[in-house]
């Protein structure tokens, strides 16, 4: 019995009692994070912020890979004009994975100050229509923001009514920005779509006769398949890495949901495990799929760096019982990579760092920073949730470490950048510049276009920070002839000046 | 007006927070929910030929960040709180308060919220940008309009001869605002006047702001967009205005621009000749010197125009390459969606730069409807160039034609201060639009360029 999927994604601060605000060392963020509902993390928040993305625009970074589908972005043109920015770079993304794929296609439904009075449903159907009919897509998903939440439309309801009037399936995701401050709630959002309509075992044509052999093999082969849940912001070159060492396993891998087709979630229920390769991703969905669909999952830490990529690896290979090869490969691995990083020590060894970013990757990539023995300095991390914890592991003297938890919010970190005097800072796209302006290298934390998973993401990232910390004279030039917009009194308060517990 | 929009060409009213930021020193303090002030930084800067936060933009904005609470209970306190904060923590000449979809659904009255702030002798201002409302246009003439009424304030003008506040392109939704902006105060320097810029890297900031009302006259450098402010301004301080709806760019609208501003504030006519007469000689030393290419070339240049851009920079691109280039209008898409009472005189407009533009002119918000347009127009032709955004790029490399980029959405360039403004924006516009032949696969060397 397939339980019905609930009409949209609760908060994750209701949900994973997950905290957006927090400043201190690590050694008390991990006594909050192992009290009940997370301690003070997840009522804190700011009585001063700064603008960040929210769970829409999160969604649509999600949405808009996946291949053959059209997204319909209801709500005013402002929802949803960011990712123009896809365009061109999507589309090259997207043919990695297939030649023959198409780039993004653009819709809005426009809402004006006549549809929040009347209603935006005409709007939504006249869209949909235009878009069946143009593209002919396999999917088309609407994403719905702010104001059809507000003024009240029911897209689940118009998406029915529709479904039997247009050749596409219609997916819908109720993703609307004020519903939470995490933004991590999107992933649930967009799950919930995928949960409604395209998670259904896929149509196999019957065989009138399959040999017991023949049946043998193909259940054989469910049995040694593995769905690795990606996130949107790795790269190509992550997936091959990842596929190189499970196949190597003798597994099958299939990468979801990003760069996907939306059939890709039908076949994906043939496999005999789900691995998540962020834990803060997939937990909605895998949780869904195992109490329904019966196939086990692993959430535990992120394959960055080698610690990290040997306990991944390890984990997997347990379900399969593997150790034994598993325990080789690493072997291996860690002796190639070894080898490979001994150019770059010398020239990265003791230097300062601060790592910005999602809290399982920076943790993770802080692993890397202290096998590359540089002195880690500092974190800040989006949000915090349970999900982190596993990764906290492979970290070794870390307990009077800072950290600060901010989704963006720039002011706390050029105060705390301020006082920790880093050599070089590691961090998520959006709120690097500034850093750069008090003249830091910055090395880009993860990204679509560069390797940063697996053994040969690690070498990647000592390569490139090594390369970075080369020549810094365009930072230092920065530095010189920018004006900054914070305050002299600014740097000398308390970073966490704003952030109140409750 | 559009009703559903594929490929947008502009963004909502809350992307006028990049018109705040454009004013040097300046902050805009968003009231709506997370995602909205992000979102107009991505289409509006990194949109705009990845023009970055600047002083203080992307990240760094004020937020509310209103979420259900705010919205069920109103957040008029949060607004309060992060004013409050913005005040202490960011060095600041000026902040000005927008407000997004939520809080002007849910009724906070966030106008007033901000006067709290003035009536205590702080910088603040505050406007109405729900996306709802309107597009970048409407939020650009909004903010514009509210700085005037509540910084600039009923003050008693002192009216200084020859200084002029110039009302023109919208800051980053013509990429090229910053070269543009400068070019233009260039040349009214030239003939001799003092100018209020009022954004970008020439302008001297708020103080130019609250100068506006000793202008001896405004200038109006757009078909219609900042209308409404010349309007209010010779309301509210009796500052005539002079309307000058073509955007000037090459040498015969330059002249002809300048000696309308001349005549307008009875400027020496003399000293104005004077200046456009060196003006034209350098801008025809350097266009006779493209002879040789074109007479070369001439089998090979593109020869039918296509322009996707707003009225002001569209009608004066057009006009110049039709007028002085030679080419033949085949479309010119408007993409400002102008009301519908002034899209005739935008027509008129256009005509009265010449004749050939019969039948081209169109007014259309949806890049859908443009690209399904160009397409039946374009036919089989490979001697077209058209000048856009992102979407014209792939339109012209899959139609095999040239492109050059004049309008947002721009992911694939790089814009500093580059500007088809003037005499020497033509030139520029020159070398960009000959030089993309050679970007084009097949065109590479002079002997591909026979065989093509």
């Amino acid at each position: 019995m397939i339980k019905a999927v609930e009409s949209a994604a609760p908060s994750r601060e209701e949900r994973l009692k997950a905290g957006i605000a927090f400043c201190g060392t690590c050694a008390k963020l991990q006594n909050s994070l192992n009290q009940k509902d997370g301690g003070c993390l997840n009522a804190a928040n700011r009585s001063f912020s700064q603008t960040y993305g929210c769970q829409f625009t999160l969604s649509l970074g999600i949405l808009n890979t996946i291949r053959n589908a059209v997204v319909i972005m209801h709500g005013p043109i402002g929802c949803g004009f960011c990712s123009t920015a896809n365009v061109g770079m999507g589309k090259a993304y997207k043919q990695l994975r297939d030649p023959s794929a198409s780039g993004l296609v653009w819709l809005s439904s426009n809402l004006d100050e006549t549809d929040v009075i009347s209603g935006g449903e005409k709007k939504l159907k006249e869209v949909i229509f235009y878009a069946d009919k143009e593209f002919r897509p396999e999917t088309i998903i609407v994403a719905s923001s702010c104001v059809p939440a507000l003024i009240g439309d029911d897209i689940d309801s118009i998406l029915d009514d529709l479904q039997n009037q247009v050749t596409a399936e219609l997916v819908p995701v109720v993703c609307e920005g004020f519903k939470t401050k995490l933004m991590a709630t999107a992933y649930d959002a967009v799950y919930n779509g995928i949960l409604k309509k395209l998670t259904k075992y896929p149509n196999r044509e019957e065989h009138l006769t399959e040999t017991d052999l023949e049946k043998q093999e193909r259940e054989y082969q469910i049995k040694r398949t593995v769905n690795v849940f990606n996130v949107g912001s790795m790269s190509r070159a992550d997936e091959l890495e990842i596929e190189r060492l499970l196949t190597a396993l003798d597994l099958n891998v299939n990468f979801l949901p990003c760069y996907s087709a939306s059939e890709d979630f039908s076949y994906a229920l043939e496999a005999a495990l789900n691995v998540s390769i962020c834990g803060t991703h997939d937990d909605y969905y895998l949780k869904y799929i195992n109490e329904n669909f019966h196939i086990p999952y692993l959430i535990d830490t992120i394959p960055i760096g080698r610690k990290n990529t040997d306990r991944w690896i390890l984990k997997i290979a347990e379900r399969f019982g593997l150790e034994k090869e598993a325990q080789a490969l690493i072997k291996k691995e860690n002796e190639i990579l070894e080898e490979s990083l001994v150019p770059f020590r010398n020239n990265l060894r003791g230097k300062r760092v601060f790592v910005s970013g999602g809290e399982v990757r920076i943790i993770a990539t802080a692993e890397v920073v202290q096998d590359l023995q540089m002195e880690l300095v500092g974190l800040k991390g989006h949000h915090i949730d349970q999900f982190v914890k596993p990764v906290f592991e492979s970290l070794k003297d870390v307990d009077d470490i800072y950290i600060n938890i901010a989704t963006q919010h720039p002011f706390e970190q050029v105060n705390i950048v301020n006082r920790l005097k880093p050599d070089v800072i590691i961090i998520h796209t959006g709120s690097g510049n500034i850093t750069a302006k008090h003249g830091l290298p910055v090395f880009p934390l993860y990204g679509p276009s560069y390797n940063y998973l697996g053994y040969s993401g690690t070498y990647e990232i000592a390569r490139r920070l090594n390369r970075i910390m080369k020549n810094s004279q365009f930072n230092k030039n920065l530095s010189k002839y920018r004006a900054l917009p914070y305050k002299k009194e600014w740097y000398e308060k308390e970073p966490f000046a704003y952030i109140k517990e409750k | 007006m559009s009703t559903l929009i594929e490929q947008p060409r502009y963004a909502c009213a809350l992307a006028a927070q990049q018109t705040v930021l454009a004013i040097p020193n300046s902050h805009p303090i968003v009231h709506a929910g997370p995602g909205c002030s992000s979102k107009a930084f991505g289409f509006a800067a990194f949109g705009a030929g990845f023009q970055g936060e600047g002083y203080a933009g992307g990240s760094h904005v004020s937020c509310t960040n209103s979420s259900e609470q705010e919205v069920v209970f109103g957040g008029e306190n949060k607004l309060r709180d992060t004013i409050t904060g913005a005040l202490k923590i960011l060095n600041g000449d000026l902040f000005v308060v927008l407000t997004g979809c939520t809080s002007d659904i849910v009724g906070d009255d966030s106008i007033s919220v901000a006067k709290e702030f003035a009536t205590e002798g702080y910088p603040v201002v505050g406007a109405e940008t729900a996306g709802f409302k309107g597009n970048s246009y409407y939020g650009h003439e909004v903010v514009v309009n509210a700085i005037i009424e509540q910084f600039v304030g009923d003050i008693k003008p002192q009216v200084q001869e020859g200084l002029v506040n110039v009302f023109s392109v919208v800051p980053y939704q013509d990429p090229y605002w910053r070269g543009d902006l400068e070019g233009i105060k260039n040349l009214l320097e030239k003939i001799g006047l003092k100018v209020n810029i009022l954004f970008g890297e020439s302008s001297a900031g708020v103080s130019e702001w609250k100068d506006i009302p000793n202008a001896e006259f405004n200038l109006l450098l757009s078909p219609w967009v900042g209308l409404d402010t010349v309007k209010l301004l010779e309301e509210k301080y009796k500052t005539p205005f002079l309307h000058y709806p073509v955007f000037p760019v090459g040498a015969q609208e330059t002249s002809r621009f300048l000696r309308e501003v001349g005549k307008f504030v009875e400027l020496d006519e003399k000293k104005v000749e004077l200046v456009i007469g060196k003006e034209e000689k350098r801008f025809y030393d350097y266009f006779i010197s493209i002879s040789d290419f074109i007479a070369e070339y001439r089998n090979n240049l593109p020869v039918e125009l296509y322009t996707v851009a707003d009225s002001t920079y569209g009608i004066g691109v057009s006009s110049y390459l039709v007028n002085e280039l030679g080419f033949i209008p085949k479309g010119i898409y408007a993409i400002d969606d102008p009301q519908n009472s002034i899209q005739e005189t935008l027509n008129d407009i256009l005509l009265s730069r010449g004749g050939e533009f019969k039948d081209t002119f169109k007014v259309e918000a949806d890049g859908g409807l443009i690209e399904a347009d160009i397409r039946k127009k374009i036919g089989e032709s490979k001697k077209a160039i058209i000048l856009g955004s992102s979407w014209e790029k792939f339109l012209a490399e899959e139609t095999n034609n040239l492109y050059t980029y004049l309008s947002v959405p721009l992911h694939e360039t790089v814009i500093l201060n580059k500007s088809y403004v003037g005499y020497t924006g033509g030139l520029s516009l020159i070398e960009d639009l000959y030089s993309s032949l050679f970007k084009r696969k097949t065109t590479t060397s002079r002997t591909q360029l026979f065989t093509n």
